[in-house]
């Protein structure tokens, strides 16, 4: 029953997608600006010109275009990107694993720090600690990242000169030893997990706690406590599942974003990710680079979402497991 | 009942009051040049509607509004509107739509005007220089009165009767110095009082950038941006957003589903891709910033109206309402606006800080609104360069921008989390 | 839990010390810092300052130069070629190559490598970047050097080019990198533009390609066969890609890398007194210019007529609008004087044919305002901007993204204007927008820069016949520089030739098709450990192979 519901979901997704690319192919063909302008040097003469144009198929009348480009994806490629000349599928794959692991590090980061605070304050709501908390993370909240990017960097790598400024590793990494390495891709990216994470934790924070202080209030904590269970019990089997439930979603929400490269922060930091990548793509016009880097988010987002909704399905039949009344 | 002091409509009065002891002669000055430019409405009329421009318009709102709107505060006080407390957020909010208001009053300086860079740039908070007037007879006058007073009272861009300087000194003839040069000018050319050379002091409360601009004008005009920015954002993601909403919510089956793929497709891919897409396949215009911004956020907005119409469809009321037989549009104003109102609102005054955030997101990417008008995330962009030496580039605009989406941030959560009290 | 996470820190912190192993430059690594990544490492397509660098130390050219400071010019020498001996007519010239030159593969560098580069780079199947430019060459209908008319092989190590008649060649046309006949002749003309990006490199040159991590380092490594290579030599030679240019010159001040182009002068300025660095300036290469469009863009796109432009098409406006402009302010306030007023298109360090007897316009917006009145532009309505009748002296500067010399300038320039009574705005057009527009003549005003190639070309920039030139954006027309402009590649005596050209530059200096604001300087810093550098105007990067790290 779920797997056809998953199904379901994916068959949907999948139209979606393709939705998505024909809106951004038509999009970019109508925008100004000539792919071409980068390969032609302003001394080649016309005809020259028009031979390099071609090669890049722009001449020919848009629908053409586009029943090309749709047989190709059909057929399983993407197209060439024009500034790497390899295939696209290549390149994609070439970023995405740094992002992924970038996204989920600092996803899980976030969930475990605001998960913690949360549960910490979950006790002691609307006390001076909570308020303080409360209070602060708002405020985090509020500084933008590359603001946040910015201060970190001039603090701790150009006055303290403590972690390196961009890139992911240093030179010659091949010459370290496995830990050596490790340590050194740390130090890299400590500060750009500190900046990517900050506002996400704050969020997902005061979000969390919003959530509980919710549950608190409804009438039928007051009908456990009455009935002598304890604070941590109806804590962890009651409020909790019904907390989580809407946090989830936003959790997945903010995961799809993270994996589909957060560009502020690779640009700052100088990091070889999907965000940066999707950025120079669109600045190059490099279409077919642009619809693959499109289509990977899309990808990524929707696969965020899904897993999302399997957590609160799971969470939702431990609920009803426990047999609670709600 | 007990009269609250400290409340929004006072601070108003208050905030007014302020800025027309401070500027009382500017708003004078503003005021005999209305004058002038109604007697030429009389006699001149095409010349008069011709010689209008932005910067002059502006003035004369401004002018008129210092007047009208505490007038008006004070009229609205006696009805019980504007007598809520202060809080944090409501001074916020009322501080920015007041500078938005009256910046021309606030700052007479304009915010792109610039001269003698090698004394003005990058001068720390609060320094000031001196000012040489210089006597501009023997320079062609303009024929109509109207523009000669204009050029005396509203700032331009440029300004070729002074002169600016590190320090000066009189005697026979004045010398005033520029980052150590010296130079010697005859009193002839320089404007006197009293026979006295006109000598002032210009004040950079907040410093000046690489340009010799005066960051707190930049400031003060940047907000204009961000505002407008904002608020037009938030309209075009309202209209959209709620007119789809409610098409899809009322129309049912077909549509519904349509429009709500059309939704997910959206939602797909990270708002902020579109934006850098779309701006840098079709240029960097305010209006073009405001559109995309507006169009990257509407989707939130139409499933909160379209749930709100689906969930009022089932209702008791509603269907009552429809049996008896009321018109479409009073359905709509008494049983559905009501409703759909305040998380609606909600909604936007998040979407308002949200907008903000990523309007200076933007300019910083570079991707702004362009080198008309200075924007806060513009400046911050170019501060970066400076970030060793200026700090204040970037920390009052940086300030500003935190102070705003906090303000927004607080009171949307205030809003929503009473009503989910009232829940 | 959180002990773990104390644990975790006090670990990373004890470990500090062996994480700083790139802060100094060792015998083996020098890294250079580049904004964006290479498009191609093949002489046959590479395009950028950059690629060239790069290829330079891949692939070898049968000359190599040095800049000569006293003359300004290039002093020619053998690289590829040992010897070389021009015929007494100057038509031909006679090649012996080293023979001690190997591909990487193993196989030697002989003449049919020669050979099989022209052939290659002027092949319309391959779509060299080079394509058309052998003018001085015996061409085939497809524009292809005629192989059989050029070359004449005698040995594999030596070889005779015959040029074109009344050709005036010179050794700039023999200077191209040469590329390994042996693998490239196997592969089909028309898939060598795609097959050539996952062929590993073959090179012949003093470093090799070890890695290239797409879109974040290139890493050569010392070719020991070479006789290039000596002893000292660095063993590594990285080129990191950080985009963000703060974070270049972070990285810069830190010591993770040790080389920077492009530096902002007032960066340049702070970093002069930080102490392990120098700052070097590579001069006379870039100029920047308000571009005015002589003729009426409309009228020529549609008609092909060149008439007039009804502000810019006089010169004398033209020149008004020069002394309007506060130069010396913005080289003085923006570029920290790293850089010089120019006056013309001839850069000031080809000290020989630079005529250094023209003075530049001086910033007096009386005079400005005296030439437009003159000229029939005056304020009859006393609203600040100038009339001609009903023509208002009103127009708009249009300039790049992503150039904050010139937005600065533009901010400058625009007061400076509005002061002598021209409406002007300022509108920003993204780069790619900009550069279409500009070349389509659809901009009346912009400001925009030219990067001088060395030896100096004029023609294509300033000839009238805009077909052939379509570089002359401006659509600057005059009989006396079209004669000089048409002469002066037939000339052959050095001496003529530079009087031709200053006599060009009094010419454009009368006529000020655009107004020239100044050379720009290319501020480059490097560490102080890097020996036998010297930052000439062909560049930083530039015979890398001499340079070694103090210890």
């Amino acid at each position: 029953m779920i797997a056809k519901a998953v199904i379901k979901r994916i068959f949907y997704s999948l139209v979606v997608l393709f939705l998505l690319i024909t809106f951004l192919f038509f999009l970019i063909r109508l925008a100004p600006g000539n792919p071409a302008d980068k390969f032609i040097s302003p001394k080649l003469n016309a005809e020259l010109v028009h031979q390099t144009e071609n090669s890049f198929g722009i001449n020919e009348p848009l629908h053409v275009q586009y029943l090309k480009f749709v047989s190709s994806v059909f057929s399983g490629s993407l197209g060439i990107s024009y500034t790497y000349r390899i295939p696209v599928e290549k390149v994609v794959l070439q970023f995405l694993p740094f992002t992924v692991f970038f996204a989920l590090t600092s996803f899980l980061l976030q969930i475990f720090c605001s998960v913690l605070l949360a549960l910490f304050s979950a006790n002691k709501i609307n006390k001076p600690v909570d308020k303080l908390l409360a209070a602060s993370s708002l405020i985090i909240y509020a500084v933008p990242s590359f603001f946040t990017g910015v201060f970190l960097i001039y603090i701790f790598s150009v006055q303290l000169n403590l972690f390196p400024s961009s890139g992911v590793s240093s030179f010659g990494n091949e010459s370290f030893t496995w830990v050596e390495r490790l340590i050194d891709y740390s130090l890299h990216l400590i500060l750009p997990i500190l900046t990517l994470s900050l506002s996400g934790a704050a969020m997902f924070y005061k979000y969390l706690r919003d959530e509980i202080e919710i549950e608190y209030q409804k009438p039928f904590v007051r009908f456990l406590k009455s009935h002598g269970y304890e604070e941590k019990v109806i804590l962890r089997k009651h409020i909790l599942p019904n907390a989580l439930n809407p946090f989830v979603s936003v959790a997945g929400v903010e995961l799809g974003a993270l994996l589909s490269g957060a560009v502020i922060t690779e640009v700052i930091f100088g990091l070889p990710g999907m965000g940066r990548l999707t950025l120079e793509a669109v600045l190059s016009r490099d279409y077919p680079l642009v619809i693959g880097c499109t289509l990977a988010s899309g990808v990524m987002v929707i696969a965020a979402n899904l897993f999302a909704d399997l957590v609160k399905a799971f969470l939702d039949k431990r609920t009803l497991q426990g047999g609670v009344l709600q | 009942m007990k009269r609250n002091y400290f409340s929004t409509g006072n601070f108003v009065l208050s905030l007014s009051l302020l800025l027309l002891i401070l500027r009382y002669d500017f708003v004078l000055q503003i005021y005999s040049l209305l004058f002038e430019w109604c007697s030429l409405l009389l006699s001149d009329l095409l010349n008069a509607l011709n010689i209008i421009d932005f910067a002059i318009a502006d003035h004369f709102v401004s002018a008129l509004l210092i007047i009208i709107i505490p007038l008006l505060v004070i009229s609205l006080r006696a009805k019980k509107i504007f007598i809520e407390p202060l809080s944090y957020p409501y001074t916020i909010m009322i501080s920015l739509i007041f500078v938005f208001l009256f910046a021309p009053l606030i700052t007479k300086v304009h915010p792109e005007f610039q001269k003698n860079i090698n004394v003005t740039k990058l001068l720390p908070p609060l320094s000031s220089v001196k000012v040489v007037h210089l006597n501009d007879e023997g320079k062609s006058k303009p024929y109509i009165r109207f523009q000669l007073q204009k050029n005396k009272i509203i700032p331009g861009s440029f300004n070729e009767n002074v002169l600016f300087a590190d320090s000066t000194k009189t005697g026979d003839d004045v010398v005033y110095y520029q980052r150590g040069d010296e130079f010697l000018i005859s009193k002839k050319r320089v404007a006197s009082i009293d026979g006295k050379p006109l000598i002032t002091s210009k004040l950079f409360l907040l410093g000046s950038d690489e340009f010799g601009r005066d960051t707190f004008s930049r400031l003060v005009y940047g907000a204009r941006i961000s505002l407008t920015v904002g608020f037009g954002s938030v309209v075009v993601a309202f209209i959209i957003g709620s007119l789809l909403g409610f098409i899809a919510g009322y129309s049912g089956r077909w549509i519904d589903t349509m429009l709500s793929r059309l939704t997910e497709m959206f939602l797909t891919v990270p708002s902020i891709f579109f934006v850098i897409l779309i701006l840098a396949l079709f240029g960097n215009k305010v209006f073009t910033v405001i559109l995309v911004l507006g169009i990257s956020g509407w989707m939130s907005l139409f499933k909160i109206v379209r749930g709100e119409i689906i969930s009022i469809k089932k209702k008791d009321f509603f269907i009552s309402a429809v049996m008896i037989g009321l018109k479409r549009r009073d359905l709509f104003l008494k049983e559905i606006l009501p409703v759909i109102i305040v998380p609606v609102v909600v909604n936007l005054i998040f979407q308002f800080g949200n907008v903000v955030l990523a309007e200076s997101a933007i300019s910083f990417l570079g991707l702004g609104t362009g080198t008309e008008y200075p924007s806060w995330g513009s400046m911050i962009d170019s501060g970066r360069n400076y970030l060793s030496e200026a700090w204040w580039l970037i920390m009052f605009p940086g300030a500003s921008l935190f102070a705003v989406i906090f303000a927004v941030n607080s009171a949307g959560r205030k809003i929503s989390s009473s009503i989910n009290l009232l829940k | 839990m959180k002990n773990f996470g104390i644990a975790l820190v006090v670990i990373s912190f004890v470990l500090f010390p062996s994480c700083n192993k790139e802060k100094n430059p060792s015998n083996e690594r020098l890294i250079i810092a580049i904004s964006s990544d290479v498009e191609s490492l093949n002489p046959l397509y590479s395009f950028t300052y950059f690629e060239g660098a790069v290829t330079e130390l891949l692939y070898l050219s049968l000359v190599q130069h040095n800049w000569n400071y006293e003359h300004g010019e290039l002093d020619t020498s053998p690289m590829l070629a040992e010897a070389y001996e021009w015929s007494n007519d100057s038509s031909s010239i006679k090649i012996k190559l080293r023979r001690d030159v190997y591909w990487s593969d193993g196989e030697i560098v002989d003449a049919g490598d020669v050979v099989a580069s022209f052939i290659l780079y002027s092949h319309p199947d391959v779509q060299s970047r080079l394509y058309g430019m052998f003018k001085s060459f015996y061409l085939k209908n497809d524009l292809t050097i005629d192989k059989e008319k050029t070359f004449t092989v005698e040995t594999p190590f030596s070889f005779t080019i015959n040029f074109k008649e009344d050709s005036n060649p010179s050794l700039m046309d023999i200077d191209i990198p040469v590329l390994p006949g042996h693998i490239f002749s196997a592969i089909p003309f028309n898939e060598i533009a795609q097959k050539e990006k996952e062929l590993a490199p073959i090179t012949n040159g003093a470093y090799q390609l070890k890695t290239w991590n797409k879109n974040q380092s290139i890493i050569l490594t010392s070719n020991k066969n070479s006789f290039l290579h000596q002893t000292g030599s660095i063993d590594e030679i990285v080129f990191s890609v950080v985009p963000d240019y703060n974070s270049r010159l972070t990285q810069l001040k830190n010591g993770e890398v040790q080389l920077m182009e492009d530096i902002r002068p007032d960066d340049a300025q702070r970093l002069k007194t930080s102490g392990d660095l120098i700052i070097a300036p590579i001069e006379g290469r870039e100029y920047d210019y308000i571009g005015w469009s002589n003729i009426d863009m409309n009228e020529y796109k549609k008609n092909g007529k060149k008439i007039p432009h009804k502000i810019f098409g006089s010169a004398s406006v033209r020149k008004a609008l020069t002394h309007a402009i506060n130069r010396v302010e913005i080289l003085s306030e923006y570029f920290n004087n790293f850089g010089q007023i120019a006056v013309g298109p001839a850069a000031p360090i080809f000290k020989d044919l630079y005529n250094s007897s023209i003075t530049p316009y001086p910033f007096d917006p009386g005079i400005a305002k005296q030439l437009l009145k003159s000229e029939g532009w005056k304020d009859a309505d006393g609203d600040g901007i100038l009339e001609k009748g009903k023509e208002r002296f009103l127009f708009t500067i249009y300039i790049p993204s992503g150039n904050p010399a010139r937005d600065f300038a533009s901010k400058v320039i625009q007061n400076n204007l509005k002061a002598i009574g021209a409406d002007v705005k300022i509108e920003k057009l993204e780069s790619g927008v900009f550069f279409e527009k500009m070349f389509n003549r659809e901009l009346e005003a912009w400001i925009a820069g030219w990067s001088v190639p060395i030896p100096i070309e004029l023609k294509v920039y300033w000839h009238s016949n805009l077909t052939e030139n379509p570089l002359n954006i401006a659509g600057f027309a005059n009989e006396q520089a079209d004669e000089l402009l048409e002469k002066l590649p037939l000339v052959k005596e050095t001496e003529i030739k530079n009087r031709m050209i200053k006599d060009f530059q009094n010419i454009i200096h009368q006529e000020e098709p655009v107004t020239f604001l100044y050379w720009i300087d290319n501020l480059t810093a490097h560490s102080k450990m890097i020996e036998g550098i010297s930052v000439s105007p062909l560049g930083a990067v530039h015979h890398t192979w001499k340079w070694k790290i103090k210890k």
